[in-house]
């Protein structure tokens, strides 16, 4: 089988990645689901993103018998068919954005440090600790305890002491690279013409959206 | 072999595991392999924490299981309550925690524990629920000989089937009764450490092999000058 066009790595513009938000955010806001929610789905298998699906399924149910018990049916499927295809598109739109380009961007708009790191640094920890929960659920599975609700309550403890670790070696590994200046960078990828031409599309369908 | 406890017919998962027929019995099986060869996968197809993508697999129901990072799966507090919550009495887990060798650590939180210690307790958590089979990826990873050989002496002395990966030739002569070399999500071989030929089983002259395109003898040769 070809493995190595599967495996290939992805990547999208940050610039692609925030018109495109914000034409999912404008088709959001107009109320029209169904084509945010085929693209969310269409971006996160790009990504190959299985965690930002559990993400956005774990987010919808909880929401959708909240607005059911208070509002009814209609408006539970509008609010949660909205979060899932919320989800399912900034997600993977996230997920295709090379950190190392997003926070060369924020370093050239003039966006402070501190903050320009946290941002690529959040979204990017999002994901990791989803695939920690998985092995986390796997481990407690291996020593026998059974049944979702068990497991649910279980898995905060290793999982907070973990995520502290893990933030606590994030932490010394900035320090440690940052000391005498701030961290050097590589140049910025030059963007190429299949980032030129989504930038142009991602224009389009902003515009079109805000005029419709 | 007795009856076989696990078996796969024709197992594929994504592209990692790649045609996978395998029977596994009694004792101590290693699954050998180099790393990226699919050992952790295989592991847990078997456990059931991944579903495959083709093929068949027969397993217990009750699987025991030891992953990476054995913290995880630390969360009452006390070596003690841990095994406690997971034999479901105080009187078995200070029996099994004798038993193993491990009472000096029963009053230590779980969570401060060494590498080494941490996977002998994980281990022992993993076992006293009573699983049929129970399944140790790559459980001498990072330890020094002392915590090896400890490791080695909690392996050897477990009474359920053992499935535990690893990259060293020597953790499985040593500890394996049966060997299974994995290669590329493939068997490339089965046996007992004696059986198998050392060229046959070494990871490292099959990955030259393979990346040289050279056959198992003349990469044996090239890396060994024999």
């Amino acid at each position: 089988m070809p493995s190595s066009a599967f495996s290939r790595p992805r990547e999208i513009h940050p610039l692609t990645a925030l018109l495109l938000s914000l034409w999912v955010v404008a088709l959001l806001s107009k109320s029209v689901y169904l084509p945010v929610l085929i693209f969310g789905v269409v971006v996160s298998w790009a990504a190959r993103s299985k965690a930002n699906a559990l993400f956005a399924v774990w987010a919808s149910v909880p929401l959708f018998l909240v607005v059911w018990h208070s509002k009814g049916l209609p408006d539970a499927l509008n609010a949660s068919l909205s979060l899932t295809a919320l989800i399912l598109s900034i997600g993977g739109l996230l997920q295709l954005v090379n950190p190392l380009t997003l926070l060369q961007l924020l370093n050239a708009v003039r966006v402070p440090g501190s903050i320009a790191i946290i941002v690529p640094m959040v979204y990017r920890y999002t994901y990791y600790m989803a695939s920690t929960i998985r092995e986390v659920r796997a481990a407690l599975i291996g020593r026998g305890v059974r049944g979702r609700f068990k497991l649910t309550f279980k898995m905060p403890v290793p999982l907070v002491v973990h995520a502290f670790r893990v933030s606590q070696l994030a932490a010394e590994t900035l320090v440690v690279r940052s000391k005498g200046g701030s961290p050097r960078l590589p140049p910025p990828r030059p963007p190429g013409r299949s980032d030129v031409v989504l930038v142009l599309i991602a224009t389009t369908l902003l515009v079109l959206t805000a005029l419709w | 072999m007795s009856r076989p406890i696990v078996k796969l017919q024709d197992v594929w998962y994504k592209e990692i595991i790649r045609g996978v027929n395998l029977e596994i019995g009694r004792g101590v099986t290693v699954i050998l392999g180099s790393n990226g060869a699919g050992k952790t996968t295989l592991l847990r197809l078997i456990a059931g924490a991944e579903k495959p993508s083709r093929g068949y697999i027969e397993a217990p129901e009750r699987v025991g299981a030891v992953w990476e990072n054995p913290y995880f799966t630390f969360y009452k507090g006390t070596v003690l309550e841990e095994i406690e919550d997971a034999a479901g009495s105080t009187e078995r887990a200070l029996e099994l925690l004798e038993k193993f060798g491990l009472k000096h650590l029963a009053e230590r939180p779980a969570l401060t524990l060494s590498l080494g210690q941490a996977r002998l307790v994980a281990l022992l958590a993993a076992v006293s629920w009573e699983p049929d089979i129970v399944v140790l990826d790559e459980p001498t990873s990072g330890l020094d000989p002392r915590e090896i050989i400890d490791q080695f002496n909690l392996i050897k002395s477990l009474e359920i089937p053992v499935i535990m990966s690893t990259h060293e030739i020597e953790v499985a002569a040593t500890v394996g009764d049966i060997v299974v070399v994995l290669e590329d999500g493939k068997v490339a071989g089965k046996g007992s450490p004696e059986e198998l030929p050392e060229l046959g089983y070494n990871p490292l002259v099959l990955k030259v092999s393979k990346e040289l395109g050279v056959d198992r003898e003349h990469a044996f040769k090239c890396l060994f000058k024999t």
